[in-house]
């Protein structure tokens, strides 16, 4: 599914990534852990394609072809999605209609038929009722006067509609209360399938116990240091990153 | 003729040509909508004497200050106080300044204000007669320096055309503060202009207090240019004259320039205020602010005229424009004019404008507290005024801005 | 260029403006050139009464005093205005269709081609029914519904046919709004205008149904001087909505329309426009100069005029729909989408002018600058010394697409009565990277995503307008944008 290796990144004139590999299989979970400042913001915005990032050096490659070749909505129609850390306010924009203009284009992108408009309202609220999203969250602009927990159940929602191959998920349960982690948790939950993998960056493990990995990476300074499975959260959370931020160093 | 004489001979005449061939600005022209000065070509005017009676000045900065005193805008050095300054540097009057090499007057006079000719600093070209210089490099103390301006007029019609010279470079700081004072009731006609240069890193902090006589004019012209990493912060305070046009042009130069400019405008009776600026930035990452507030009573007009230019190499800029008005009488009245001419797509800029009177549940509130009416008025207008000088933290300046609104408050 | 590929590039030009085709009719046109003996026939041609020859020659005589305005931000090469003709009719409409049976099918077939159903029997995106007067060249060609409409006390017709049926009214309320000499392009329309819509809501009356206007200019050379007078009276209502484009041509055609409203006591008149005129290549080569004057006057007690406009064609724009509000508790409200692409350029706004007590004014405008085009908002809100406890709110945001485009706000707000209140805020800013990103990530493409974004920004003008235009216009904004990014 995604393989990287020696990935090398800098954003402006400044290395932050140095080294990177990865191997993510098929219907895979994998978590990347890490203290602030590591590089988890920076790999999410190399895979989704987003400016101002500067491959160095090394390779990635998504279904066996060159990732850092495509555009970004090339990589989201094959079916890469990025949750947000901090989703995009669109004054003016519904969310109904952002959805479906962008379950169309990446229909179109399949060469499948796009949706007439009374399928797509059936099958969103399929998704919405799972998330808790009421009809006028989806009235309203995509993610404008959201509240935390809004913003990342409208991700969710977004993942659940546009069907991706690989999700990546990049501290969606930051800023979250219990209660809102729990919607959050369950909604990621119930997209999992076999063929449909998860890399899911974060801080903290907590959002862990709703998709539990398969494998656990610590990343630190710019380059995985350390490996193991779910067992390797646990303890972080006991340990903190400390003794990694020392080793990098 | 020493050649500095010729030199400044030959500029005095482009002045008198140029304005003879325009004269006084119209209505017509788009500057000059809302500002009417025709009444200025009624009747001769005469080049200002000395006064018999010169008051003693009253200073406002205290500590290390360079004080320079005018009056009718001629140089009184009784009144001054120059200190010593490092070689190469200047602070003091223009006549002085035109004579030592080393200050080179001329590579500078005549030379900013010549790419916004208007027919305003032509008159004042044509009759270049004293002002101050200030020319500082490689000074990382800042300068406080205060200039005051005792105008008092005479018998007849008199006017007198103060131009000043500022040139900052290599990382100076000069906190300056001018103030216009006239307490006669004499017709006179006051029109200054300032060419300001601040470059390499250099702080310039102007602040100016225009309050010259009932029936004066008071029309000043300040050019800037701003150049790389370098401020320029204006703060005017406008209080008197019949009519006051207070005009700052200023140009971001360089990289990482910026401008802080704010106004506060008190007028009544039939008195006529017009605040009028120009930010052109021309080069990327330039910043840009301004704020001006005022409050018109009486028959009183106001006119602010604001205008944001971002030059198509100016990406990065980032400019902010406010203009509030409160209209205090029912004959009050204000035209406002904020601009944007925007020629580059990397950009933020915006502006906000309002005019009205006092808010209404506010003045409720308070006298529900038992404060009466009038009180109750005057603490929210100065509140409404305050966040401008809270821009501007100089206690001097917030000082002087409360004596002269509670006394502005009092004759409204 | 193999041809093959000549025919690509023309099939994909021709997509980009799908108006701009010519409908081959023959025409009768009076001799080129601007004098007198025009003016005098073309009112022989409309058999006009007296007074409204006189009226035209007045104003004639005012325009050869004149002067082009040159204070827009606008540029063009001087107009040669005896180098046009200045009526142009479809010869078998000499007389006048009595009926739509009687229009010349080659312009039934034009109107098909333009999405406008003059059969009575088609009903516009299945929403409701709209009566649509068709302005071609210099005539109106037909005008639907006008007997359903007569039951309800509604006049709809062209101009040209209410001075005959209805001259009374004409002679009360022509030029009562925008005096003869208003200003230049208003003059010169008062000399020549040929047609345009003349629409009266007779007291208490709701018009039962949209009205339009569609105004297509399709004679090289010609320029079209359409006049619209709306009349509401007492308690009426009625929405309007006038819709022009123009064929692909090199030539500049230069269009001024002068386009009166007035309402009485309680009325209200919804004017929404798309306009949608040629606007050039994408090497600034041709285009209509679209030169309006618009203004409505809020005569009446609590009655209001609500202006909608969406700017996407022509080569430039040169218009400031206004209200005068004289009655009190009048509203004026304005609301625009002005979008320049390659080398257009639009100068245009509004006025607000209170006069009477609490009066209200609400001005939203979004202008959106792309390619080497530039936009201007121009604005002016007056409070007038008796315009006690008035209010105005006008909120202006520009966004850029690209480094070579330029966008300019210049309010004017004028104050003189200390309980009136002013508000006016703006911003300029291009479209944010994040959201950019944001929606390719999405799997958007960049036009679809740029689209997206400009339609959201946009939204609070383009739900002013009835529904039946509404989503049209949002597809306009995108194809005008088409090519802007990239």
């Amino acid at each position: 599914m995604l393989s990287i290796e020696n990935l090398h990144v800098c954003v402006d004139g400044k290395q932050i990534l140095t080294g990177l590999d990865l191997e993510l299989k098929g219907g895979e979970v994998h978590a990347i852990m890490g203290p602030n400042g590591s590089g988890k913001s920076t790999l999410s915005y190399v895979l989704s394609g987003r400016e101002g990032y500067e491959v160095t050096s090394g390779k990635i490659l998504y279904q066996g072809e060159n990732l850092l070749e495509m555009d970004p909505e090339e990589r989201a129609g094959k079916g890469l999605f990025l949750a947000f850390q901090y989703p995009v306010e669109i004054p003016g924009v519904s969310s109904m209609n952002f959805l479906k203009t962008a379950a169309n284009s990446i229909r179109k992108f399949r060469g499948e038929a796009e949706f007439d408009a009374m399928d797509f309202v059936k099958f969103v609220r399929e998704a919405t009722k799972k998330l808790n999203i009421t009809d006028d969250m989806l009235k309203r602009s995509v993610n404008s006067g959201f509240s935390g927990g809004e913003k990342k159940r409208n991700e969710v929602l977004q993942m659940a509609v546009l069907e991706p191959t690989l999700c990546i998920l990049d501290e969606t349960d930051s800023g979250l209360d219990v209660d809102a982690l729990r919607v959050v948790g369950e909604g990621i939950s119930a997209l999992k399938s076999k063929t449909r993998s998860f890399l899911v960056i974060t801080h903290y493990p907590r959002i862990l116990e709703y998709i539990v990995p398969d494998r656990v990476h610590v990343l630190a300074s710019g380059k995985i240091v350390k490996t193991g499975n779910n067992d390797l959260a646990h303890e972080l959370e006991k340990t903190g990153y400390s003794e990694y931020m020392i080793d990098a160093a | 003729m020493t050649p500095v004489d010729e030199w400044l001979q030959d500029l005095k005449q482009r002045g008198i040509d140029n304005f003879a061939s325009v004269g006084l600005p119209r209505v017509l022209e788009e500057d000059w909508k809302y500002t009417n000065i025709q009444y200025l070509n009624d009747g001769e005017w005469e080049l200002a004497g000395l006064p018999s009676n010169i008051k003693s000045p009253d200073w406002l900065v205290s500590g290390e200050v360079i004080r320079l005193c005018f009056v009718n805008g001629i140089y009184y050095p009784n009144y001054s106080e120059l200190l010593e300054l490092p070689d190469n540097n200047y602070i003091g009057p223009l006549d002085k300044a035109l004579e030592l090499e080393e200050v080179n007057v001329k590579d500078h006079l005549g030379s900013l204000v010549a790419k916004h000719s208007a027919s305003i600093t032509e008159l004042n070209t044509a009759n270049i007669k004293d002002g101050f210089v200030i020319k500082l490099s490689k000074l990382r103390e800042p300068i406080n320096v205060e200039i005051l301006n005792i105008n008092e007029g005479s018998d007849g019609q008199v006017f007198f055309h103060p131009r000043n010279l500022i040139i900052l470079d290599s990382v100076s700081q000069v906190n300056l503060v001018e103030r216009f004072i006239g307490d006669s009731n004499n017709t006179y006609f006051n029109n200054s202009t300032n060419e300001v240069l601040v470059q390499n890193g250099s702080n310039l902090r102007l602040y100016r207090v225009l309050g010259d006589g009932n029936n004066a004019t008071t029309i000043t012209n300040t050019v800037v240019s701003v150049g790389v990493e370098s401020v320029f912060e204006n703060l005017s305070l406008s209080h008197g004259g019949r009519l006051v046009r207070d005009e700052i042009v200023v140009n971001l130069d360089g990289i990482g320039s910026s401008a802080k400019l704010g106004g506060v405008y008190l007028a009544s009776k039939d008195q006529h205020v017009d605040n009028t600026v120009l930010v052109d930035h021309k080069y990327p990452n330039s910043k840009s602010e301004q704020l001006f507030k005022g409050a018109l009573a009486g028959s009183a007009t106001g006119v602010f005229q604001g205008n944001i230019r971002v030059g198509e190499n100016a990406d990065g800029a980032n400019g902010a424009l406010t203009n509030r008005t409160v209209l205090l009488s029912e004959k009050a009245r204000m035209n406002s004019k904020p601009r944007l001419e925007i020629y580059a797509d990397d950009v933020q800029c915006s502006h906000g404008c309002t005019t009205g009177d006092l808010d209404k549940e506010a003045l409720f509130y308070l006298r529900s507290r038992g404060i009466p009416l009038a009180e109750a008025r005057s603490i929210l207008v100065e509140g409404f005024l305050s966040e401008v000088l809270e821009h501007f933290d100089q206690s001097y300046i917030t000082g002087l801005f409360k004596g002269v609104f509670d006394e502005w408050v009092l004759g409204v | 260029m193999p041809a093959v590929d000549e025919t690509l590039d023309q099939v994909k030009s021709v997509e980009k403006y799908k108006y701009g085709f010519v409908t081959d009719i023959e025409a009768e046109t009076a001799p080129k050139g601007l004098s007198e003996e025009i003016i005098h026939f073309i009112s022989r041609k409309k058999n006009e009464p007296k007074w409204l020859l006189e009226w035209r020659l007045k104003a004639f005589e005012r325009w050869l005093d004149m002067k082009e305005p040159d204070w827009a931000m606008i540029g063009y090469p001087s107009i040669d205005y005896q180098d046009a003709y200045y009526y142009s009719a479809p010869k078998t409409s000499e007389d006048g269709p009595e009926s739509l049976e009687d229009v010349d099918p080659e312009l039934l077939a034009t109107y098909e081609k333009l999405g406008i159903p003059l059969h009575e029997q088609e009903v516009l995106a299945g929403v409701k029914n709209v009566a649509v007067d068709a302005v071609f060249d210099s005539v109106s060609v037909a005008t639907t519904f006008k007997e359903t409409l007569a039951e309800h006390g509604v006049i709809f017709c062209p101009i040209s046919e209410a001075v005959q049926s209805h001259p009374e009214l004409v002679q009360k309320y022509i030029g009562s709004v925008v005096p003869v000499s208003d200003n230049y392009f208003a003059a010169l329309n008062s000399a020549v205008f040929t047609d345009g819509s003349f629409v009266f809501i007779p007291k208490g009356v709701r018009c039962p149904m949209e009205l339009s206007t569609y105004f297509r200019i399709n004679a090289a050379n010609t320029g079209q001087f359409e006049r619209t007078l709306i009349i509401a009276e007492d308690d009426s209502y009625v929405s309007y909505l006038e819709g022009c484009t123009a064929p692909m041509r090199d030539e500049n055609q230069l269009h001024a329309a002068v386009v009166e409203l007035v309402a009485l006591e309680n009325a209200e008149i919804k004017y929404s426009t798309v306009q949608n005129w040629y606007p050039g290549d994408e090497n600034g080569v041709g285009g209509i100069y679209n030169f309006v004057t618009k203004r409505g006057a809020c005569r009446g007690n609590k009655s209001k005029i609500s202006w909608t406009q969406v700017e996407t064609g022509s080569a430039i724009t040169w218009k400031y729909p206004s209200c005068i509000l004289q009655g009190d508790e009048s509203r004026g409200e304005f609301y625009s989408v002005a979008i320049t692409n390659n080398f257009q350029q639009a100068d245009t706004g509004t006025k607000m002018i209170h006069i009477g007590k609490n009066t209200s004014s609400r001005i939203i405008s979004k202008g959106i600058s792309a390619g080497k085009s530039k936009s201007t908002y121009r604005g002016l809100v007056s409070m007038m010394p008796k315009a006690e406890k008035s209010r105005n709110y006008t909120q202006c945001d520009s966004l850029l697409i690209g480094s070579e485009c330029s966008a300019h706000t210049i309010p004017y707000i004028e104050s003189r009565n200390s309980s009136a209140t002013t508000e006016h805020e703006a911003t300029t800013s291009k479209i944010a990277d994040e959201q950019l990103f944001y929606c390719r990530q999405r799997g958007m493409s960049e036009e679809e995503a740029v689209a997206l974004i400009v339609n959201g920004f946009c939204r609070e003008v383009l739900q002013e307008l009835p529904m039946e235009f509404a989503v049209e216009a949002q597809k306009l904004v995108g194809i005008s944008l088409e090519g802007s990014v990239g």
